[in-house]
């Protein structure tokens, strides 16, 4: 996807939003057929059930709706607001189901909670543009060393801090700081993130 | 705090990977409003919402949707303060629960609050069906009395014109009848006729094709004796067919007439004509 292309995207749902916040029922389903995938795929991922991620999903969206206003689309781009709204709603469901504050067991999908499709299948919707975005993203990952990508999963999917991802792996402190930050610095580089586009 | 330190806090802040207190200086920090800190936020952010686009993708239920639609019914609140997206910060407990008792005395006050609104407001929308049903009801009352009264008033002028007829009938019937015929006086049309009922003293008069008189005019019978002096005898006027109709008695000590007369004459009638004749017929 072109740069053209994303900030036509970005205008979309800005201009969605606008509507949104002005009450239009159907502002707030295009949204949602818009971006309910990549949420849902993040909560998934995670929440790790189905049914409470659809749960958290539909909760989510309707916070987007009641608190509309909350919205300013001169801090950033709507997919940021989700994304940044649904991972913190996941993860304070897993800490109210789990009861825990830190990284959970590793847990393997099962039954229906399995992703539609697998991380290497194009996507299912045939969206030329989305795959080449999820391969973009694949890529720039890939360039990650392993230990690296495994400190970000850490903190964005799992919630764990800095500290706990340190004393976890027996890391200095500093180090992993260093590295996270490292890591997302190479990823926006590589992910081309433009200051034009959101400000 | 260096700009590079600052970032890289902004940047771990956006991951969601401080601890509490880092977090809370960190929102302090963005809350002074610096550009610099605030664009590296956004960066940070969009940065990591494209994580969740290498994950094998998976789509929710259609259910899940519908569900959202029909809670979106009530509109979004407006007019409040824009703020940031929701920070990724650390929850603690004792501070979660008591957030959550405040925000279930909260939904609770403001459900009641939305109930007693939702009251008012179908109380209120009642109400106006109430006053809408009550004013086409006394509308319909209205249009029920008028059409009342004219039915009666029709049944009146159908009795008026039943008796009338029968009375003419009757008249037909009396034994000793004359007739004279009302020629115009220079009018292109119009005439009439005096039915005499001698044995009660009473004249018929039946006029045609008669304009009606003038504003503030009616037209008036004059029989004219052998001395040829006019006596009013009634004044009448005309339907807009030109038919008009005067029941009159013979005036006492007349006992002989010699012409019946018609002339316009203001309202209420004169003494003498005062305008030229508009019929006149011989009483042979």
């Amino acid at each position: 996807m072109s740069e053209t292309q994303v900030i036509q995207q970005a205008e979309i749902d800005r201009q969605l939003m606008r509507q949104l916040q002005e009450g239009d029922r159907l502002a707030l389903e295009a949204i949602y057929k818009r971006h309910s995938r990549l949420v849902f795929t993040l909560i998934l991922r995670i929440v790790r059930d189905r049914q409470e991620s659809e749960d958290v999903l539909e909760d989510v969206f309707f916070e987007l709706w009641r608190g509309a206003e909350r919205f300013d689309d001169s801090r950033g781009t709507v997919q940021a607001y989700l994304v940044t709204l649904a991972r913190s709603r996941a993860i304070d469901r897993v800490r109210k189901r789990d009861g825990t504050t830190g990284r959970r067991p590793t847990m393997r999908y099962v039954g229906d909670d399995r992703p539609d499709v697998s991380a290497s299948d194009p996507d299912p919707s045939g969206d030329a543009e989305l795959t080449e975005r999820r391969t973009q993203v694949k890529k720039a990952l890939e360039q990650l060393e392993p230990g690296v990508r495994n400190l970000i999963e850490r903190s964005f999917y799992d919630g764990q801090s800095h500290s706990e991802i340190a004393a976890e792996l027996n890391k200095p402190l500093g180090s992993v700081k260093t590295q996270i930050r490292r890591g997302l610095l190479s990823l926006a580089k590589a992910l081309k993130t433009m200051k034009s586009i959101l400000l | 705090m260096e700009r590079e330190e600052r970032d890289e806090q902004i940047w771990l802040y956006a991951a969601g990977a401080l601890g509490e207190a880092e977090m809370q200086s960190v929102r302090a920090l963005l809350e002074a409003g610096d550009a610099e800190d605030l664009a590296s936020l956004a960066s940070a952010r969009e940065t990591l919402a494209r994580l969740p686009e290498s994950l094998p993708p998976s789509e929710p239920s259609e259910a899940v949707l519908n569900r959202l639609m029909r809670r979106a019914s009530t509109p979004p609140r407006s007019n409040a303060k824009s703020v940031s997206p929701p920070s990724p910060r650390r929850i603690i407990w004792p501070t979660l629960v008591a957030a959550a008792a405040a925000l279930v005395a909260v939904v609770s006050v403001l459900s009641a609050l939305r109930l007693n609104s939702e009251a008012k407001q179908a109380q209120v929308q009642l109400d106006q069906a109430l006053a809408t049903l009550e004013s086409s009801r006394t509308q319909t009352a209205r249009e029920i009395q008028q059409l009342k009264n004219e039915m009666e008033a029709q049944r009146v002028a159908s009795a008026k014109q039943m008796d009338a007829i029968l009375a003419q009938t009757r008249l037909l019937f009396q034994p000793n009848l004359q007739f004279t015929a009302l020629q115009g006086q220079d009018l292109p049309k119009g005439g009439g006729r005096v039915v005499w009922d001698k044995d009660n003293r009473k004249s018929h008069v039946f006029v045609f094709d008669l304009a009606p008189p003038a504003d503030g005019k009616v037209y008036e019978l004059w029989f004219i004796g052998p001395d040829g002096k006019p006596i009013p005898a009634g004044t009448f006027t005309v339907d807009a067919s030109g038919k008009g109709q005067l029941d009159s008695p013979v005036p006492d000590g007349m006992n002989e007439i010699k012409v019946a007369a018609i002339t316009e004459e203001p309202a209420g009638g004169s003494l003498a004509p005062t305008s030229p004749i508009k019929l006149m017929g011989q009483v042979q």
